[in-house]
C-alpha cells in the first residue's frame, strides 16, 4: 500500500508540475515595425470575413479580434463584416431597428454555409478546412500567419474616383500576377462602410446587454461585380499577366461616402481560396 | 475519413481472422445492434421549418462486437446521408465512428482504439455517447485498467477525442485511482460503514497558435471524491480543480476553475430522501479551446434539477447546466402511503415532492479597470460561500401516483417554475419566465393486453410564448403495437399567427428486439435536453421512420 501511495504522489506531483500556469500580462502582442519597403514589394494580404449580427451577444469578440490582428500584422488584413441570419441580424424592436443584411451577404452565407454553426465565425481567405469554410475567430490569427508567410502570387492596385453629384464611385482595379499559375482566377469587388455607430448586443454588458455606443466596422454594403465576381484569365497566367477592370456603383443615400472603401480580391475559381486582397477608400 | 475507414476495416479483419484461427470448440460470440432514423421533410413556413434541399435525411448506425473469453473487439459503422435537421452538418457521409480491441490478463485490462470512460461523477472526465443529442466524445488511444489487489482500481489513458469522423486537435491524458475500503479484506466487507475514496488527474495539450495572447498549452485538472454509507444513510462528495483554461466558452478568461458536488440520501421502505448541492465555477473543460456546441467536452456537469418526462415540462423550458458558473440545491422526497389505508387506498399512493433552485455564482470585478468577464483577463473573483443574485432556474413540483383499481391508474403532476431565458437559452434582454404546469395522466387497462393512456397538460405563463396545452392519447396492444397521437397547442401566444397546433401521430410495432416506428407531424423549434446538456432542435414537419434491432 505504501508503495502505491508513494507512486501516486509522484505521479500527481509530476503531472501538476507539467501544467502551464500563465501569468499576467497575457498579451504577447509584438507589433513589428512597419517596413515601407515591404509594402512596396507586393506582399500577400489576407481577407477575413467576419460573419456577425448586431443582435449576436458574442460577436463583438470577433470584431475585437480583427482589430488586434490588424495591429499585430499591419497592412496585412483586409476585413469584411457580413451581417447574416434572422436570429442575430434581422431588425428588432427599439434600438435594433436597422438591417445590415444584404442580398450579397445572404448569398455568400448560403454558398459557404458559414452561419450554420452559429455566430460569430468567419472565413480566412475562404480557405476550406476539412468539409467547412468556417474558422472560429480565435483561430483567425493562426491562419493569417500561415498565409502571410507565403510570397504573394498576385498584386492588386485599386484607383477610385467619386462623382458627388450622382454619388457614383468608379473603381479601376488592376490585377497583376507575380508568378506562373495554371488555375482560373476571378476578381470580386465589394464595397464596405466603416465607423457606423449603432446598437450591438454584447454579452459582457449586464442584461439586457445593449451597447448603444457600439461602432460597427467594415460592414459589407454590396458588390460592384456580382456575388462571385468576374473571371480574369482563360489561360495559364505568368509574371507578365495583368488585367485591368473598371466598375461603377451608385452609393445608397444611407452610406457615407467618406467612410466607404472598395475591397477587391482574387480567388481560385475551383477552390474558392483567395490569393490576394486589397482595399482603398472611395474618397482619399 | 478514408484513412479511418481503412483502419476500421483492418480491425474487423483482425477480429474475423481471430475467429478463423481459433475455430475450435469455443468460437466466441458476435453481438450487435442497429438503428436508423429517417425523416421526410415538408415545407412549413408557418412554424419556420427550414427548407431541406434533400427532402429526406437519415442518421443510422450498427455496432458489431465479437467476444471470446477475455478478448473483445468491435466496430460501429455510422451513416449520415445527410444528418437529420438539428444535428451538426459535420456528421456527413459514411464511416467507422468507433473501433476497438480490449483484453484482460492478470487483472490488467488493455484497450486500444476507441473507448468511453468516466472518472467519479464525471466532473473531471466523462467520455460518452448520447445519440439523441448528437454527442459522441469517444476517446481514441490507449487505456490501461489495473486492479493490483481486491479493492484498489487504477486507470490511465492517453487519447484524442472524436470530432465527427475525425479527431480533435488536443491530446487528453488521465489517471484515476479508487480504493473501496470494504473490498480490502473479508473482515472489512462485513462492516456496516462502507467507504469508497478516489482521486483523478486529467490534463489536455493543445498548441498555442495565437499571435496575440499567451495561451496555456497544458491544462491540468485534479480532484478527489468520497462516498460513505452507514445503514440507511449515504453521503457522497466530489471536488475538482482546473488551472487557467481560456477558451471560447469562458470568453477567454484566465481564472482557474472548480466544481463541487455534494449529496446526502436516506432510504428506507416507503421513504426516500435526497438532498444535493452543487457549485460550478468556470469548469467548461474541452480538448480544443475553440470548440463550440457539445463538441470535444472532456467533463460532464450534471444538472441538479428534476429531469422532467411530461411533454410540456420537458420540452418548453428545460434547464441546461451552466459550465461557466452556477450554484444549485435540490431536495427530493418520495413517500409511499401504505396500501389499505384511507389515504393510501387499496394499492397505496406514492407522493414525490421535489424542489430545486439554481443561481449564478457570486462574481466581482478583479480590479477597477477590468469589466466582469473581460476576455484575456482573470475575468472575475468569486467567493465560494456567496451565492449570486441572478436566478437561473427554480422548480417546485409534486407528483402523486395512485392505482385506483385493477383497471385505473392516475398520476397527477404540478410544477411551478422560474426560468431565465436570457441565460439558459441565450436570449439577452428577454424577461424571466414564471410558469405553472399541471398534468393529469390516466391509464385505463381494458384487459391484459389492451390499455389506453391519456395525458392532459397545461402550461400557464404571462411571459414569452404565453399559455400552452397538450393532449396525448396512447393506445397499447401488448406486446407488439402502440399508437399515439399528440397535440401541443400554443393557444396563449400573444402573436395570434403563432397560436399554432403541433400535431404528431405515431405507430410503433415491436417484436422481440426489433422495433419499427412511423410518425407524422410537426416538431416545434426548441431545446432538447438530457441530463442538463442540450441541443437546439429546429422546427420541422414531415414523416419519420425509426427502425432498431439487436442480436
Amino acid at each position: 500500500m505504501k508503495k502505491i501511495i508513494s507512486l501516486l504522489s509522484i505521479l500527481v506531483t509530476l503531472t501538476f508540475s507539467a501544467c502551464d500556469k500563465v501569468k499576467s500580462p497575457y498579451n504577447e502582442l509584438e507589433v513589428p515595425p512597419v517596413d515601407t519597403s515591404t509594402s512596396a514589394t507586393k506582399v500577400r494580404k489576407v481577407l477575413i470575413e467576419d460573419y456577425t449580427g448586431h443582435r449576436c451577444p458574442n460577436c463583438p469578440r470577433a470584431a475585437e479580434q480583427i482589430k488586434l490582428l490588424k495591429q499585430a500584422r499591419p497592412g496585412r488584413v483586409v476585413a469584411i463584416g457580413v451581417h447574416v441570419t434572422n436570429q442575430f441580424a434581422a431588425p428588432g424592436s427599439g434600438i435594433y431597428n436597422i438591417d445590415f443584411r444584404t442580398a450579397l451577404g445572404n448569398s455568400l452565407d448560403s454558398t459557404f454555409k458559414v452561419s450554420l454553426l452559429g455566430l460569430p465565425t468567419g472565413m480566412v481567405n475562404r480557405k476550406k478546412v476539412g468539409a467547412v469554410y468556417n474558422i472560429p475567430y480565435t483561430q483567425w490569427g493562426a491562419y493569417l500567419d500561415t498565409f502571410i508567410q507565403k510570397p504573394a502570387e498576385a498584386y492588386i492596385k485599386i484607383e477610385n474616383s467619386y462623382e458627388a453629384a450622382t454619388r457614383t464611385v468608379t473603381a479601376t482595379v488592376t490585377s497583376e500576377f507575380l508568378t506562373s499559375l495554371s488555375g482560373n482566377y476571378k476578381l470580386s469587388v465589394y464595397i464596405i462602410e466603416d465607423s457606423i455607430a449603432h446598437a450591438q448586443k454584447d454579452q459582457l454588458i449586464p442584461s439586457p446587454s445593449n451597447d448603444s455606443d457600439y461602432v460597427h466596422e467594415h460592414v459589407l454594403r454590396g458588390s460592384l461585380n456580382s456575388v462571385f465576381g468576374e473571371q480574369l484569365n482563360n489561360a495559364p497566367v505568368n509574371s507578365t499577366s495583368s488585367f485591368t477592370k473598371t466598375y461603377s456603383k451608385v452609393l445608397s443615400a444611407a452610406w457615407r461616402e467618406k467612410k466607404c472603401q472598395i475591397v477587391a480580391f482574387i480567388y481560385d475559381e475551383a477552390t474558392k481560396e483567395v490569393i490576394q486582397a486589397e482595399e482603398k477608400e472611395v474618397i482619399e | 475519413m478514408i484513412q479511418n475507414s481503412i483502419k476500421a476495416a483492418i480491425f474487423s479483419m483482425c477480429c474475423f481472422f481471430y475467429i478463423h484461427v481459433a475455430a475450435q470448440p469455443n468460437l466466441g460470440e458476435i453481438h450487435g445492434n442497429f438503428q436508423t432514423d429517417v425523416q421526410y421533410y415538408n415545407t412549413d413556413t408557418i412554424i419556420g421549418a427550414p427548407i431541406v434541399p434533400e427532402k429526406v435525411l437519415m442518421n443510422g448506425f450498427a455496432n458489431i462486437n465479437y467476444t471470446r473469453d477475455n478478448f473483445m473487439c468491435g466496430v460501429r459503422y455510422e451513416s449520415y446521408l445527410n444528418a437529420l435537421q438539428g444535428f451538426d452538418t459535420r456528421y456527413k457521409g459514411n464511416g467507422f465512428g468507433f473501433r476497438f480491441a480490449t483484453f484482460t490478463k492478470d487483472n490488467l485490462t488493455v484497450t486500444a482504439g476507441n473507448f468511453y470512460e468516466q472518472f467519479g461523477s464525471g466532473l473531471i472526465l466523462r467520455s460518452f455517447e448520447e445519440r439523441t443529442l448528437g454527442i459522441d466524445n469517444a476517446l481514441d488511444g490507449l487505456r490501461l485498467k489495473y486492479a493490483p489487489i481486491s479493492g484498489i482500481y487504477l486507470k490511465g489513458f492517453i487519447a484524442k477525442q472524436r470530432f465527427f469522423f475525425g479527431q480533435g486537435e488536443g491530446i487528453v491524458r488521465g489517471f484515476d485511482g479508487e480504493i473501496n475500503i470494504n473490498e480490502l479484506s473479508e473482515k472489512l466487507a462485513q462492516a456496516k460503514l462502507k467507504v469508497i475514496v478516489g482521486g483523478s488527474f486529467v490534463s489536455k495539450y493543445q498548441q498555442d497558435n495565437d499571435i496575440v495572447y499567451k495561451l496555456p498549452e497544458n491544462v491540468g485538472s485534479g480532484g478527489g471524491r468520497l462516498k460513505v454509507s452507514y445503514g440507511k444513510f449515504t453521503i457522497n462528495g466530489e471536488y475538482v480543480y482546473k488551472i487557467n483554461d481560456p477558451s471560447i466558452f469562458n470568453n477567454f478568461i484566465y481564472k482557474d476553475g472548480n466544481a463541487t458536488l455534494l449529496g446526502i440520501s436516506y432510504s428506507q421502505k416507503g421513504l426516500g430522501i435526497n438532498l444535493g448541492a452543487k457549485r460550478i465555477d468556470n469548469m467548461s473543460f474541452r480538448s480544443d479551446r475553440t470548440a463550440t456546441g457539445n463538441n470535444l467536452m472532456i467533463n460532464f456537469l450534471p444538472a441538479l434539477t428534476k429531469q422532467h418526462s411530461y411533454n410540456l415540462a420537458a420540452s418548453i423550458y428545460p434547464y441546461a447546466s451552466q459550465p461557466n458558473g452556477e450554484v444549485s440545491f435540490q431536495g427530493d422526497v418520495i413517500y409511499t402511503i401504505k396500501k389499505d389505508t384511507w389515504l393510501g387506498g387499496k394499492y397505496g399512493t406514492t407522493i414525490n415532492v421535489n424542489y430545486s433552485e439554481v443561481h449564478d455564482i457570486n462574481r466581482e470585478v478583479v480590479n477597477d479597470t477590468t469589466s466582469l468577464l473581460e476576455p484575456y483577463t482573470l475575468g472575475y473573483k468569486s467567493d465560494f460561500f456567496k451565492i449570486g443574485n441572478r436566478v437561473f432556474f427554480k422548480d417546485f413540483n409534486i407528483e402523486i401516483t395512485r392505482k385506483i383499481s385493477k383497471k385505473w391508474k392516475t398520476i397527477l403532476f404540478y410544477t411551478n417554475q422560474v426560468y431565465n431565458l436570457d441565460v439558459v437559452q441565450g436570449h439577452p434582454g428577454e424577461p424571466m419566465v414564471y410558469s405553472n404546469i399541471a398534468v393529469a395522466d390516466i391509464t385505463y387497462k381494458l384487459n391484459a393486453s389492451n390499455a389506453i393512456r391519456l395525458e392532459v397538460e397545461g402550461l400557464f405563463t404571462k411571459q414569452d410564448m404565453g399559455d400552452w396545452a397538450a393532449l396525448l392519447l396512447e393506445y397499447t396492444y401488448a406486446p407488439h403495437w402502440s399508437v399515439a397521437v399528440l397535440d401541443q397547442y400554443n393557444y396563449g401566444n400573444p402573436e395570434s399567427e403563432k397560436q399554432i397546433h403541433y400535431f404528431t401521430g405515431n405507430i410503433t410495432y415491436t417484436k422481440n428486439s426489433n422495433r419499427i416506428s412511423i410518425g407524422y407531424g410537426r416538431q416545434r423549434a426548441g431545446l432538447l435536453c438530457i441530463g442538463g446538456v442540450c441541443r437546439i432542435v429546429p422546427a420541422s414537419n414531415g414523416l419519420t421512420l425509426s427502425v432498431s434491432s439487436s442480436f
